[in-house]
């Protein structure tokens, strides 16, 4: 048999051989014992090469995944480790050039606190930072409160009576509960990835657009997009409750599953349980989302209103940098209004800090701080309730309704380029809103057209329903009868 | 036969028309397009989806070695650097089973080096997808004979024999991954097809005789 002849017997091993060339071959097999055998031996290799389609090697995954994340890890930090050198220069640039502003246009004796140190604690206020450090330690040392924090941090608590407030550099709130150690994997504006391997922490995260805000925890990764919950991890289960908005966890399987408002999800392996959120752990979410909102409006369980002198009276009790920080602030009013309004914009991070300042003013001009030993120790909800935003933020309605805007408008670019799965739980976030008006109108076709272009049309022909029932004389009502055939 | 890698340029498209791309490959464009944004962690993402399929591929192309895991994480280091030449020009499957194979030949070379026996293959290092233990076992055992006979080939030759026999690419495919023509790639599949069965062939007959000894 020629060479092209064997080629042939693959090809009729494998049937792919057209009718008439099989009849010959056939044929030909018929009279010729030698591509016979052949034969058998292509099709005995066929059968094994078949079957070890089917298998697949035993590897040491767990090493593997190790070094592959460490890789990631390195990445990581290569990338990050870089902007923060850029900011710091950047920083210290503009508190030298403030400092000199100040000393060659002012009396020397309004300066109430060394302007370099008020800087270095003022400065990463717009960086992740520690708001409570409550024992928290940061590779292995402790660190006070207005401590900035940067990704790669691992931060533990105490396994007793330690418990810490983050403020992360996209404005969400993390509470870290006691015996606890997570790490920042990245913490950036737009970027959150944390990895938490013991303990629990509850996270209160912010309405503002990102490419991403997961937590890793074991086997699973928690997705949220301004949401209230907490993930809590023992051994090899971990535990996810929802306050408000929703997560999408990921298994190690791939699956996603959906966790609701006052839903609490446990993972152990392949075993989902679903359960309903706990009292305690129901308390623990209000104290972070109360944190995050301002604790002018928020009174937690058993913790009574929080008064201006009430406040001065643990202010002696504040780390010592801090108060310097808050006193160089309160001189605030001795530079002249132009120069005053862009060092307190430039530094001050947009929850409300404007308002916070203000009550502490008062306590400083009018009087000395009460030694720290009249201080009664106030309960630990008190100390959540002291700390700063005295003021309800009068502009948050506002500001989340523009961050709404931004949010459609990142959508509606990230649907153009073909990269908008991260905006689907925003998406319905949005459209889902109980007043129906443009933006929910448009965050609903939007969704239709993501699940468009993902290739999913079952799902997209659901959204562009869902629209034509809401707006069926909307603005891209034709749009939707289209795309439905009608 | 020299092992030489294979330098990684941009993949030239196919001449044919593409069909539209699975889900899977459209899942797996959209996280390079992420990954080239600098989200890290889409790369997890990545890993996650593909691992199996690489440590197949490189189990199928170099043999179930003590240091497989080593190439696992070699090929996904070379992948994070490479990713950003990706153009979507071709697959990414097409893309990611080159890197592979760049691995797999650089292996395979200073293996041959170190004067080691290649066909030292590792008990139990095969599991099959099948619930049937009966199956499960036969396949195992046919992983088995079918890497002794794949050790028989010249690494070019088990490249394109891999590819096309054992991951189900066509001689196109294989092509652009080894930088070769398709007249190229399916005269090698020819050889290595001949050589493979007579491999096999003569390794059945020991077992079969071995089986009847014991």
């Amino acid at each position: 048999m020629t060479r092209h002849d064997e080629t042939q017997l693959w090809d009729y091993a494998a049937r792919s051989l057209e009718a008439g060339e099989s009849k010959l071959l056939e044929h030909h097999l018929e009279e010729c014992s030698v591509c016979s055998e052949k034969l058998e031996a292509v099709v005995l290799a066929r059968q094994a090469l078949l079957l070890a389609r089917q298998s697949k090697p035993l590897l040491a995954w767990a090493k593997v995944d190790s070094a592959v994340d460490q890789v990631i890890d390195r990445r990581l930090r290569a990338k990050t480790g870089r902007r923060p050198q850029w900011l710091v220069f950047g920083l210290l640039g503009a508190a030298v050039a403030a400092v000199l502003t100040f000393m060659i246009t002012h009396d020397p004796v309004v300066i109430a606190a060394p302007p370099v140190e008020a800087v270095a604690v003022v400065a990463p206020l717009t960086e992740s930072h520690v708001e409570h450090a409550g024992g928290l330690q940061v590779a292995g040392a402790h660190v006070s409160d207005g401590a900035a924090l940067q990704s790669g941090d691992v931060l533990r608590t105490p396994g007793s009576d330690g418990k810490a407030l983050i403020h992360l550099a996209d404005s969400s709130h993390l509470r870290v509960a006691n015996g606890t150690r997570v790490e920042l994997l990245k913490v950036s504006g737009d970027d959150v990835s944390l990895s938490l391997s013991q303990g629990r922490i509850a996270v209160q995260a912010s309405h503002q657009p990102r490419k991403d805000f997961v937590v890793l925890s074991g086997d699973v990764a928690v997705h949220v997009i301004g949401t209230v919950f907490s993930v809590s991890h023992l051994g090899a289960v971990t535990e996810v409750a929802v306050a408000e908005g929703r997560v999408r966890v990921e298994t190690a399987g791939g699956d996603s599953v959906m966790i609701d408002p006052g839903q609490r999800v446990r993972f152990a392996g392949r075993n989902v349980q679903r359960g309903a959120v706990t009292a305690a752990l129901q308390r623990e979410l209000t104290e972070v989302k109360g944190v995050s909102e301002g604790e002018a409006a928020f009174k937690p369980m058993g913790s009574r209103p929080v008064t201006a002198p009430a406040m001065g009276g643990l202010l002696p009790r504040l780390d010592s940098r801090e108060a310097k920080a808050r006193q160089v602030v309160a001189t605030a009013p001795a530079f002249p209004p132009a120069e005053k309004s862009a060092p307190a914009a430039a530094t001050l991070p947009a929850t409300g800090n404007t308002q916070v300042i203000e009550p502490l003013t008062e306590v400083l001009v009018e009087g000395p701080p009460q030694p720290p030993q009249v201080a009664p120790k106030p309960a630990p909800a008190e100390e959540w309730a002291s700390l700063p935003a005295a003021k309800p933020a009068p502009a948050a309605k506002p500001i989340a309704k523009d961050l709404e805007t931004i949010f459609l408008q990142k959508a509606e670019a990230a649907i153009a380029k073909g990269t908008c799965e991260n905006f689907l739980l925003g998406l319905e976030e949005v459209a889902s809103d109980a007043q129906t008006n443009e933006r929910t109108e448009l965050a609903r076709i939007l969704k239709a057209r993501c699940f468009d272009i993902g290739l999913r049309p079952r799902q997209a022909m659901v959204e562009y329903r869902k629209y034509l029932e809401t707006y069926p004389a909307g603005r891209f009502a034709a749009e939707a009868r289209e795309a439905m055939g009608q | 036969m020299t092992a030489e890698a294979l330098p990684l340029p941009r993949l030239a498209p196919l001449p044919t028309s593409k069909p539209p791309p699975s889900p899977h490959e459209a899942r797996l464009v959209r996280l390079v397009e992420r990954i080239k944004n600098d989200d890290v962690l889409a790369f997890d993402e990545l890993y996650r989806l593909t691992r199996d399929d690489v440590a197949r591929t490189l189990c199928h192309l170099v043999g179930r070695r003590p240091d497989l895991e080593d190439l696992v994480q070699e090929t996904y280091l070379k992948l994070l650097k490479a990713v950003p030449s990706f153009r979507a020009e071709s697959q990414f499957r097409t893309f990611m089973y080159r890197v592979c194979t760049n691995v797999a030949l650089m292996h395979l070379r200073w293996w041959r080096r170190r004067r080691e026996d290649a066909s030292a293959e590792l008990p139990e290092s095969f599991a099959a997808d099948d619930s049937d233990p009966e199956r499960a076992a036969e396949a195992t055992q046919a992983s088995r004979l079918v890497h002794q006979a794949l050790g028989s080939l010249g690494a070019k030759k088990r490249i394109v024999f891999v590819y096309y026999e054992l991951c189900g690419l066509g001689p196109e495919e294989i092509g652009q991954i080894t930088g070769t023509s398709t007249n190229t790639v399916r005269s090698r599949l020819h050889h290595a097809r001949s050589e493979f069965t007579k491999s096999l062939r003569v390794i059945a007959k020991v077992e079969a005789r071995d089986e009847v000894l014991r």
